[in-house]
């Protein structure tokens, strides 16, 4: 489209940077007058010929305009959006009217219908892909593996308090001694005491990544959500049945962003529990490994070298085991 | 005599509780994004407007890279300091515009103008305005946003509400300029007045239009 007639002349292709206008002094006060109280924006829909006047008692200042070509948005209230989509929460009614008050209609091509919410959906793509990554980090699988083996090493100390602790000659006599066994994985049990310590700070940190990357897909999911509502109501508006191609383009768009955006919402408790695991495992580490554990290592290594009492040896088993159960494999 | 006074409470009042306004005062974001080798630009102009049209009346009222002190040729030129991370500013930092973008190869937002208005004093009976401008820089090859991939501007409020967005290649495909709208100030407040206008002219004939 030309411009409009009362459009300024095209550049000068000169390559000398423009002139630098006359120097006046600013009229505006330097903060001597305090600044007018703030209120909420307006967004004003203007008149193309729109009047260069302050603000009077009638109604809000109108902006100066520019010689040139005025495009404007579809003009469509956040009613007529609710009209269209009972159902619809406020927020999501404003958006849809903000993708479509964003809309020229006579500059919408069919390229642009085709190309409507695809890059939300493009972004969806890019945030599973980061979920993914994140779920999938060696030091999830690392400190999975290691708390594992602490379990596993720890139940056989249990084990072999519990067959200590039967009744019978033989039992006893068969078992083989618990505080000599804990002795023996000493040094492996403080290996992986040491190694998952060092993995709370990683886990935690992933645990505040993962749960930033399900704050961007729920917003994401508003996103797409309207994107595909907006695709209805252009369908309907600026392409209606029988006008070529264009209605069954935006119709097609609507249903795909439609089923992207119950994909998101339908994945969305997955990623939830990817992050719940996630804090359940750092807890874990926080609480048995660097807590419980070395407290009950103590009393434990100083039962070794006094023969402990069956009742002493009882309740130490019984610290161990709910100790385990904190620290049982996910 | 003094003034006679009376206890308003009644039986049964309830006292008030200690309340704030919780609103945050209103900022904008404008935000202008391309691909590619292309050199767009941002400029904001803080203009008055006392009934006679909005006008800018000094260099400090111009937010634009053309405006920032340089050397061209012999000569140095431009009025506004970088800071040291190349951003400038206008009016005491009213208006921010990020350092000035080259070329479209930040991964999103390429510039952006951060506006203050509680920075900005308004003289009584007067308003406010700051027209928003995106221009195609003068000495690129590329003649109009229509051969500029994925050109858009937005604009932002303080609850980071998009009060507007204008795909500039699609949108304003035949033109090298466009007016998205302007923020105004008065004394009943401040608010954002879409444009959508379309040109082709330098920033000189828009500085025209506002001096």
């Amino acid at each position: 489209m030309p411009p409009g007639p009362a459009a300024p002349a095209a550049p000068a292709e000169t390559g000398v940077p423009p002139p630098a206008p006359t120097r006046l002094p600013s009229a505006l006060p330097a903060q001597a007058v305090p600044a007018a109280p703030l209120r909420s924006p307006r967004v004003t829909a203007l008149p193309p010929e729109a009047p260069a006047v302050p603000s009077t008692a009638s109604g809000p200042a109108v902006p100066r305009q520019l010689a040139g070509t005025a495009r404007h948005g579809m003009r469509l209230s956040v009613e007529q959006v609710v009209q269209r989509f009972p159902a619809l929460a406020t927020a999501q009614a404003e958006q849809v009217a903000r993708l479509l008050q964003g809309t020229v209609a006579e500059t919408f091509t069919r390229r642009d219908a085709a190309d409507w919410g695809v890059p939300a959906q493009r972004r969806y793509g890019e945030l599973v892909e980061q979920a993914l990554q994140l779920a999938q980090q060696p030091a999830v699988q690392t400190a999975q593996a290691e708390l594992r083996r602490l379990h596993a090493v720890l139940a056989e100390v249990s084990q072999a308090i519990e067959q200590q602790l039967q009744p019978g000659l033989l039992a006893r006599w068969r078992a083989a001694d618990p505080w000599q066994l804990l002795q023996r994985h000493r040094t492996e049990i403080d290996q992986l005491r040491a190694a998952l310590g060092q993995a709370v700070p990683l886990l935690a940190a992933q645990a505040e990544a993962l749960a930033g990357v399900r704050r961007d897909l729920q917003a994401l999911s508003a996103d797409i959500e309207a994107h595909g509502l907006a695709a209805t109501l252009l369908g309907e508006r600026i392409a209606a049945p029988g006008q070529g191609d264009m209605h069954q383009l935006l119709l097609g768009r609507a249903t795909d962003l439609a089923q992207t955006h119950a994909h998101v919402a339908g994945t969305d408790p997955l990623r939830a529990h990817a992050g719940e695991q996630l804090a359940d495992l750092a807890g874990a580490i926080r609480q048995a490994v660097l807590l419980l554990l070395p407290a009950w290592l103590e009393k434990a290594l100083h039962a070794r070298h006094v023969a402990p009492t069956p009742t002493l040896a009882r309740r130490l088993q019984q610290e161990l085991d709910t100790l385990l159960h904190s620290l049982r494999p996910t | 005599m003094s003034t006679l006074t009376l206890n308003l409470s009644k039986p049964g009042d309830v006292s008030r509780k200690l309340a704030l306004n919780l609103q945050k005062a209103e900022r904008f974001k404008v935000r202008l994004a391309w691909d590619g080798q292309t050199d767009l630009d941002l400029h904001a102009i803080v203009c008055l407007n006392r009934g006679d049209g909005a006008k800018a009346s000094s260099l400090e009222d111009i937010l634009s890279t053309y405006n920032v002190r340089r050397r061209v040729g012999s000569g140095e030129v431009g009025t506004l300091e970088k800071a040291a991370d190349g951003s400038f500013a206008v009016h005491g930092g009213a208006l921010v515009h990020s350092p000035d973008a080259t070329d479209g190869d930040a991964l999103d937002v390429d510039e952006w103008i951060d506006i203050d208005p509680s920075k900005l004093a308004v003289p009584p009976g007067a308003v406010i305005e700051i027209p928003l401008v995106a221009l195609i820089h003068q000495q690129t090859t590329v003649r109009r946003f229509r051969d500029v991939a994925g050109a858009w501007v937005s604009i932002e409020n303080v609850a980071g509400t998009e009060l507007l967005r204008i795909q500039l290649s699609s949108q304003f495909g035949e033109f090298i300029g466009v007016q998205m709208g302007s923020v105004m100030i008065d004394a009943s407040g401040t608010h954002f007045a879409a444009v959508g206008v379309g040109f082709n002219g330098d920033f000189n004939s828009v500085l025209e239009h506002f001096s």
